[in-house]
């Protein structure tokens, strides 16, 4: 029994492996981005659409909500990127109940991956909303010797993003399949809801956190201002 | 070792392209579509209200203007009322001054109709009642009568001798004395001799003739019956006349009634 799809390769050549979680991820690329295309290959511009439509409009719009109330302000210009790690996520735990399938957030490369795509993206929005000079402050606040804690708390965080990820998609799907082995009719069926309850939540906070952080490094920190009335 | 770098690598280049592929093919499209409705959306919400906005002013206008006809047509209402108020009572006036001129035409037609009838019947009456004189008095003609009458008639001769008849008595004089022309007495009975001679003898008398002139009148005298003269005498001589007879009775009855019929109104 393999702990990791990475396990599983399907080609390799030295240090270049192509595994499961490669081809799963590439697999579940190909189905959002040719699902996409199609849903939106005749969209309705006026009051009547399609229940696809609808569908992927409440999905786009409750993402695009969730990020303006994380406190994110201008969320369009993140909702590429906090949208895709939820749709990503989300989708990857929901195709678990396809018998073969194995989720690539299952694999802790691909959650540290995606852990390193929100530690560089955050320090990114941060810089393009307050300049490089002011985000490095930001470290330094409120006094300088919070610094390596600061940097610490970074890297932690990151990290704990990725392990909260891989941990519970990768019990998920341990636990099915020890479930299987013992009880091999009904009870792995109810494990199998959880699983996809728990990897919707999962999807949810590890987008959410990500929203978090981004939105602590852009949030522009200016000194109070009096305001003087003139007379 | 749970963490494979290259799938690290892989799977962050892979997710970078996921978002690109995304936002190229999900969020673009979607969120431009919720755009265009959402602009398209307070378009109509703008029409709408545009035309919420227009309709009020219209219904305010269209208010305005049914206030401004109502109170028009209330004006018209009134001012037709008005002269329709005045025009009856001008035709009733013209209609009552026709019937009043038209029944007081009628009264006078009435009344000349009433005339006509009156004065035709008086004239009926007349005509009935000399008729009937006539009828009795020749029903009651005898010798009696003629008698009465040649003595009325002599009576009358006789009367020219009374001052107030002088004119005529010398107007008669020279037809009598000329000799000349027809010297009739007509009578509507015959005369006796003995009638005949009074009445010579009654203008002996009144004239005071000379013997020669008696005798030239009584041969020259004519006597004449004629059945015209009811009851009655007539000397004609030269034109002149003296007579006596109730036909001129009737006859002056008889103008008398019709001056008195045409004086009546």
């Amino acid at each position: 029994m393999h702990l990791s799809p990475d396990e599983t390769i399907f080609f390799g050549y030295g240090f270049f492996n192509i595994n499961a979680t490669i081809v799963m991820t590439w697999i579940l690329m190909i189905v959002l981005v040719l699902g996409s295309k199609v849903i939106t290959r005749r969209l309705s511009r006026g009051v009547e659409r399609t229940r696809w439509q609808n569908l992927l409009e409440i999905i786009v719009t409750g993402i695009e909500q969730q990020i303006t109330e994380v406190g994110l302000k201008g969320s369009r210009q993140y909702l590429g990127f906090l949208g895709t790690l939820f749709i990503f996520v989300a989708a990857s735990s929901l195709c678990t109940i396809i018998p073969g399938f194995l989720p690539p957030t299952g694999s802790l490369s691909t959650t540290a991956a995606l852990a390193l795509c929100v530690f560089v993206a955050v320090p990114f929005y941060g810089i393009k909303s307050q300049g490089a000079l002011e985000y490095l402050k930001t470290y330094t606040k409120p006094t300088a010797i919070m610094l390596p804690f600061n940097i610490i708390s970074e890297i932690s965080r990151t990290l704990a993003l990725a392990v909260r990820l891989f941990g519970n998609m990768m019990s998920g799907v341990m636990i099915i399949g020890i479930l299987l082995t013992i009880t091999p009719l009904v009870f792995p069926i109810v494990m199998t809801v959880l699983g996809l309850l728990t990897g919707m939540v999962q999807a949810y906070i590890f987008s959410i956190l990500a929203a978090v952080y981004i939105a602590a490094a852009t949030r522009v920190r200016r000194p109070k201002l009096a305001t003087v009335e003139s007379k | 070792m749970l963490i494979d770098w290259f799938t690290v690598f892989a799977q962050a280049i892979n997710f970078l392209i996921l978002v690109w592929l995304m936002k190229r093919f999900l969020y673009q499209p979607i969120l431009h579509a919720i755009d265009a409705r959402e602009r398209l959306i307070a378009a109509k919400i703008s029409d709408a209200e545009k035309m919420v906005k227009d309709s009020q002013q219209e219904k305010s206008e269209f208010a305005e203007k049914n206030q401004e006809f109502d109170q028009q047509r209330a004006d018209l209402l009134k001012e037709a009322t008005i002269d329709a108020q005045t025009h009856g009572k001008h035709i009733l006036e013209e209609t009552k001054k026709a019937a009043m001129a038209l029944a007081s035409k009628q009264r006078e037609n009435l009344k000349v109709d009433e005339l006509r009838l009156h004065r035709e019947l008086i004239r009926r009456t007349q005509i009935e009642v000399l008729s009937i004189s006539r009828k009795v008095l020749q029903d009651l003609a005898d010798e009696n009568l003629d008698k009465r009458i040649v003595d009325n008639f002599v009576k009358r001769i006789l009367d020219l001798k009374n001052p107030k008849n002088e004119i005529q008595k010398e107007q008669l004089r020279p037809a009598f004395i000329s000799g000349k022309g027809n010297f009739l007495v007509r009578s509507s009975s015959g005369l006796d001799p003995t009638q005949r001679t009074s009445i010579l003898a009654a203008i002996q008398d009144v004239f005071g003739f000379s013997k020669e002139i008696a005798a030239d009148l009584a041969a020259r005298i004519q006597f004449q019956g004629s059945k015209d003269l009811v009851g009655g005498v007539e000397l004609t001589i030269n034109g002149r006349k003296i007579a006596w007879s109730i036909s001129d009775y009737l006859k002056s009855l008889e103008q008398g009634v019709k001056d008195a019929s045409l004086r009546q109104p």
